[in-house]
């Protein structure tokens, strides 16, 4: 049953919603295992399926390089529903008003998941265009999810009309790659080369991902949201979302105009550069950790779309790899500052000073994070980093490389800000925080062990490249 | 486990137990360390005759083939597809660099017993960096060179910026930075030959096999020798190391001044001259211009300090620059000059940052105006401070004079590949820098340590401690020895040099 | 009659006609997007937006494959989720209005960082900054 995952999350946001009318208020916590439960089967059912194969008359298929994006989805939801549950269920020192109804929340928080899972296995317009807008519509919701807070108001309002404009310009695109080919089908526009009405649809369509991915100029969007959300949907933003536009644009580049990305590669070449390079350089200036957290991110898209650059059997691997890595790293680091802000409601950076003192493992584990973001080895995210950088020396633009690398030390710069106000700094006069709750403290030693043993450990990136690589060179065009 | 993976695992392993061992044991986390660097002292001195007698030279010309392989070899396949391994070997530099590294570390380590605050963490840092160091002394693959390369950089970051003194922060964070961007240029450079070679490996000799054109070698090169010259205080970019320097703490400064500022010179030649001998003909001269301001710079910059340690930094500036003008030089002599020198500095001017340390740490002030017959008080720090500086200023029998004659000989009888004219010129010019040290090294000493005692409190200053006069005394002994037999480690470097003059003048 | 208006009686919109109508709606609702100040208008001018790009598919359908409906069907979807997207934004601007009282773009920008942020140790720069954000504030409170 090639489905499998996505039904069992499907299934657990009803079941959720439909347990929250019948839970009372002290088995509320029932929700968050039941959510759990449900991912953590979802992991499973992922695992079980094959790498390969197809449904309803290939209108659904399961391929390695979606194999693994959905396994990445379902890992990045397992771990939200861990962050944010000390925050659902009131259970942190500084409590923050208007978030609650954990019931709905995980409802909708799973329907996304379901969304993204589905974005990866569409293999026509219908079902990838309204499988887009399953993960991100309830994502408007989750980012105004504090209601009392008019901070989250105005993001989700920010959030509602840049991410209708970016479906309205992909929606134009696809209608136009419609117009061209005449079929529904994503495979059929392989074939497409240079007409004008082509170079038209790709342009919408780049913007379109440029908006989800958070590319520079499209990327403006991103700071207020992520400042605005509650802070497990930042960090829920700036991994699933950032994975979701990859899938995306995995699917319109790769499968969608396979034969024609070689010639948009310097287009995102440039894209890249100037991504990673604004993104960095502004996160310079920023004092809220939540929007410096919005930028690095914007940073990292930068990084990650070097991946599209290469020979393609080389740069998605690499791309996939630095996926995981990103992921583990950001949640790792999100982790300890959700446990920060719930304990003592700071949110800027000047405010994490002397914490290594008060709270020695914490800090070890963030700074272990923000290296591994920073690409410090032998963390995982210098080896993605690495492989990345390596894809787009191999397409030849070395010169992107130097640019990349040179904003790898503006980013370090960056983290070492935070490093700096942890290690160095004397302690908060305001005191201490408390220990992190065990959810917490669990999630963050998972992922702290994971950023590390990932680079370290080569089996990882070997599976993900031994999966992919023999289908991407059976499949694409080179 | 062979040899050199133990070499990297025993400062890690130390590293790991001065991690888990609770904070209130701080005094316990000096013996660990120290049992943990004399470990490793103990190892380099059995990888040191094993590889003696593994490459005993018989006649001159079995040994030449023998010195020339790798021994003690150990290749682990890591990332495969990509063509990344786990490959660990050394041959006579990489032995010279692991002595004076175990070295440095060891008296180092000795040099901190008087660290009390954060102790544990300090230890914790300056040995993982120590792991780096030695990691970049044996990997023979670029994906784990480069590894160990950023994984010695960093911690110097807290460690400056924790322990330092002065304007910490910004020097911890002007040194990273300009580290780093250096090495995002070493970054492009290996990508670079990993992609144009075709051979999908970060193998170092089998990238040696792959025929670069002259051209790609001609763009390539200076990206490697600027990179590795950011942390060799190539002279633009020297100007974090005065501050980084002057702010450290004491360990940090030796382990920094005398080891790490090697990886530049180490770096530049194994990778740069040994893989890119075209790139390096052709810019060859350019960068023994540009190392002799770099020499001369320093060395005049010495002169106006009043800092002790600001002092011994430009000093440093100026000795680094004889380690790259040795490499620039492309000869036997001025490249087995060059490792003599990053050996023979990194033990002076150890020797030199602990004294300043021990000095600093009964005075209370660096300012040399400031003190005066300090001789009296403490003797054998005054003369260990004159056999350092008489080190630097090339007083034969001490290792320093090896050094720069093999620099100065290579450069003056000059290469094939440059106009002879100038690169004897530049070396006079260079020479001439020995003047100037001598000048700064024996105005700045006398004020130091000779006339009568100005402050009334130093009467009651107290020598040399026991672990201090077990520091100072070792790296004492090593200049010395270097300096009167220095046959030994001629024997070991030169062999090991001749793989890069074949490649070099295999191509005219 | 007027031979204009007669040609243009006689004619009967084609693909290229039908296209152009499309890329006008669209830029119509693009225009609205970035000038309307109330954040109803703007949610309306993203529905242009996303109709014009349905009824691409509908032309398409029609002029260029007859005999089949998948461009029809996509049209239906889109509806269907624009509909969601409207109900979840307007849902959105009124919570939001229940705490603001007022839906006007203008006014979202309570999370901007100052314009000028120095960041570095030192009262002065704090004092500078809180004068900016003062100042900031004024300007746009009212």
């Amino acid at each position: 049953m090639l489905m499998l995952p996505e039904i069992i999350v499907v299934v657990t946001a009803m079941a959720v919603l439909v347990a929250d009318l019948f839970l009372t208020e002290r088995l509320r916590m029932g929700v968050t295992w039941l959510s759990l439960a449900g991912l953590a089967v979802a992991a499973g059912a992922v695992f079980a399926t094959p790498m390969n194969g197809s449904m309803f008359g290939g209108q659904f298929v399961v391929d390695a390089v979606g194999w693994w994006f959905k396994l990445f989805f379902v890992i990045s939801g397992f771990f939200t529903v861990l962050l944010s549950m000390d925050l659902l269920h009131g259970r942190t020192t500084c409590r923050m008003r208007g978030i609650g109804s954990p019931g709905e929340y995980y409802t909708v928080l799973l329907f996304t998941i379901s969304g993204m899972m589905y974005l990866v296995s569409a293999r026509d317009m219908v079902l990838l265009y309204v499988s887009l807008e399953l993960a991100t519509i309830p994502l408007f919701a989750l980012a105004a999810w504090r209601r009392e807070d008019i901070r989250s108001g105005e993001a989700g309002l920010k959030y509602v009309i840049v991410g209708a404009l970016a479906s309205a310009f992909i929606l134009y695109g696809l209608g136009l790659i419609y117009g061209l080919t005449g079929q529904i089908s994503l495979d059929a526009a392989r074939v497409l080369k240079g007409s004008p009405a082509f170079w038209f649809a790709a342009a919408m369509l780049t913007a379109g991902i440029g908006f989800k991915l958070t590319l520079v100029p499209f990327h403006l969007w991103a700071a207020d949201v992520f400042e605005g959300a509650p802070m497990p949907i930042t960090a829920y933003l700036s991994v699933a979302s950032k994975g979701t536009g990859l899938a995306f644009m995995f699917q319109l580049f790769f499968r969608m105009m396979g034969g024609w990305v070689h010639d948009w590669a310097l287009m995102i070449a440039l894209f890249a550069a100037v991504t990673m390079t604004l993104g960095n350089c502004v996160a310079i200036v920023q004092h809220n950790i939540k929007r410096f957290m919005a930028f690095s991110a914007i940073s990292h898209a930068g990084v990650f779309i070097m991946g599209f650059l290469g020979p393609h059997d080389y740069g998605v691997p690499a791309m996939l790899f630095y996926l995981l890595a990103y992921i583990a790293s950001t949640l790792a680091l999100f982790a300890g500052i959700v446990w920060y802000s719930n304990e003592t409601g700071r949110e800027t950076i000047r405010d994490y000073r002397g914490l290594s003192r008060t709270n020695p493992l914490m800090a070890l584990a963030m700074m272990l994070a923000l290296f591994s973001l920073a690409g410090i080895p032998p963390l995982s995210g210098f080896v993605g980093k690495f492989f990345l950088f390596s894809v787009a020396a191999g397409a030849g633009f070395h010169w992107l490389v130097g640019i990349a690398a040179v904003n790898s030390t503006i980013a370090l710069y960056n983290y070492l800000r935070i490093v700096r106000e942890m290690y160095i700094e004397p302690v908060h006069e305001d005191g201490p925080a408390a220990p992190a709750s065990w959810s917490l403290s669990i999630t963050t030693a998972v992922l702290t062990t994971a950023l590390v043993l990932l680079g370290i450990i080569p089996f990882f990136y070997n599976a993900i490249n031994g999966s992919t690589i023999a289908w991407l060179s059976a499949v694409l065009p080179h | 486990m062979g040899l050199l993976s133990w070499l990297i695992a025993v400062p890690f392993i130390t590293t790991l137990a001065v991690i888990f061992t609770p904070a209130s044991q701080w005094k316990a986390v000096r013996w660990i360390s120290a049992v943990g660097t004399g470990i490793q002292l103990a190892l380099t001195a059995l990888l040191t005759y094993r590889y003696w007698i593994a490459a005993a030279p018989d006649t001159t010309a079995t040994m030449v083939a023998k010195l020339t392989k790798l021994y003690f070899v150990e290749r682990i396949p890591w990332f495969e597809s990509l063509g990344i391994q786990y490959f660990v070997g050394v041959d006579g530099i990489s032995v010279s660099m692991i002595i004076l590294t175990s070295i440095i570390i060891f008296t180092g380590t000795l040099a901190s017993w008087n660290v009390e605050s954060r102790t544990k963490e300090f230890f914790a840092l300056l040995l993982l960096l120590v792991t780096g160091v030695f990691g970049v002394f044996v990997s023979f693959d670029l994906f784990l060179f480069f590894m160990f390369y950023e994984l010695a950089v960093l911690p110097m970051y807290l460690l400056i910026g924790i322990w330092g003194t002065g304007p910490k922060e910004y020097s911890a964070m002007k040194l990273t930075l300009m580290l780093l961007v250096g090495s995002a240029f070493v970054l492009v450079g290996l990508f670079a030959m990993y992609h144009v070679s075709g051979l999908h490996t970060f193998d170092l000799q089998a990238l040696a096999g792959a025929s670069f054109s002259k051209d790609f070698q001609t763009w390539v090169f200076p990206l490697i020798f600027v990179g590795f010259g950011v942390l060799g205080a190539l002279y633009p970019f020297h100007t974090w190391s005065p501050d980084g320097h002057s702010s450290a703490p004491t360990a940090v400064s030796m382990l920094h001044a005398g080891v790490l500022m090697k990886l530049g010179g180490y770096g530049a030649l194994r990778i740069g001259v040994y893989l890119l001998p075209e790139g390096a003909k052709a810019w060859g001269l350019f960068f023994m211009g540009l190392t002799t301001i770099n020499i001369l710079y320093g060395s005049l910059g010495a002169v106006m300090q009043k800092d002790l340690k600001y002092f011994t930094a430009y000093s440093s500036v100026s000795h680094c620059g004889f380690v790259l003008f040795g490499v620039a030089t492309l000869t036997v002599m001025g490249l087995k000059g060059a490792v003599l020198q990053m050996f023979s500095h990194g033990i002076m001017t150890g020797l030199f940052f602990g004294l300043i340390g021990m000095v600093y740490g009964r005075t209370h002030t660096r300012l040399i105006p400031d003190m005066g017959g300090l001789a009296k008080v403490m003797p054998w720090l005054a003369t260990s401070f004159y056999i350092a500086g008489l080190a630097s200023l090339g007083l034969p029998g001490l290792a320093g004079f090896v050094a720069e004659t093999h620099v100065f000989l290579g450069g003056f009888f000059g290469n094939p590949w440059s106009n002879p004219t100038a690169t004897g010129v530049l070396t006079i010019l260079a020479t001439m820098s020995i003047v100037v040290t001598a000048v700064y090294v024996l105005r700045g000493l006398a004020t130091v340590f000779q006339g009568p005692i100005t402050v009334a409190e130093y009467e009651t200053l107290t020598d040399a401690t026991l672990p201090e006069k077990i520091a100072t005394g070792m790296l004492i002994a090593t200049l010395v020895f270097v300096g009167v037999v220095p046959q030994y480690f001629i024997t070991l470097i030169e062999a090991s040099v001749m793989p890069m003059i074949n490649r070099l003048s295999m191509g005219s | 009659m007027n031979p204009l208006i007669a040609q243009i009686a006689a004619h009967s919109p084609g693909l290229r006609d039908w296209l152009a109508l499309t890329s006008v709606i669209f830029s119509i609702g693009l225009y609205g997007l970035l000038t309307r100040r109330n954040a109803v208008g703007i949610l309306m001018a993203v529905e242009l937006m996303l109709n014009s790009a349905a009824m691409n598919f509908v032309i398409f359908n029609r002029f260029c494959l007859p005999a089949r409906m998948d461009g029809s069907v996509m049209a239906i979807f889109v509806i269907a989720v624009a509909a969601a997207e409207v109900v979840v934004g307007m849902a959105i601007f009124v919570a939001l209005y229940r705490y603001r009282g007022t839906v006007d773009v203008n006014q979202m920008n309570t999370m901007q960082d100052p314009v000028i942020s120095i960041e570095g140790p030192g009262d002065f720069n704090r004092e500078v900054m809180k004068n900016i954000n003062k100042q900031y504030k004024s300007r746009h409170d009212h």
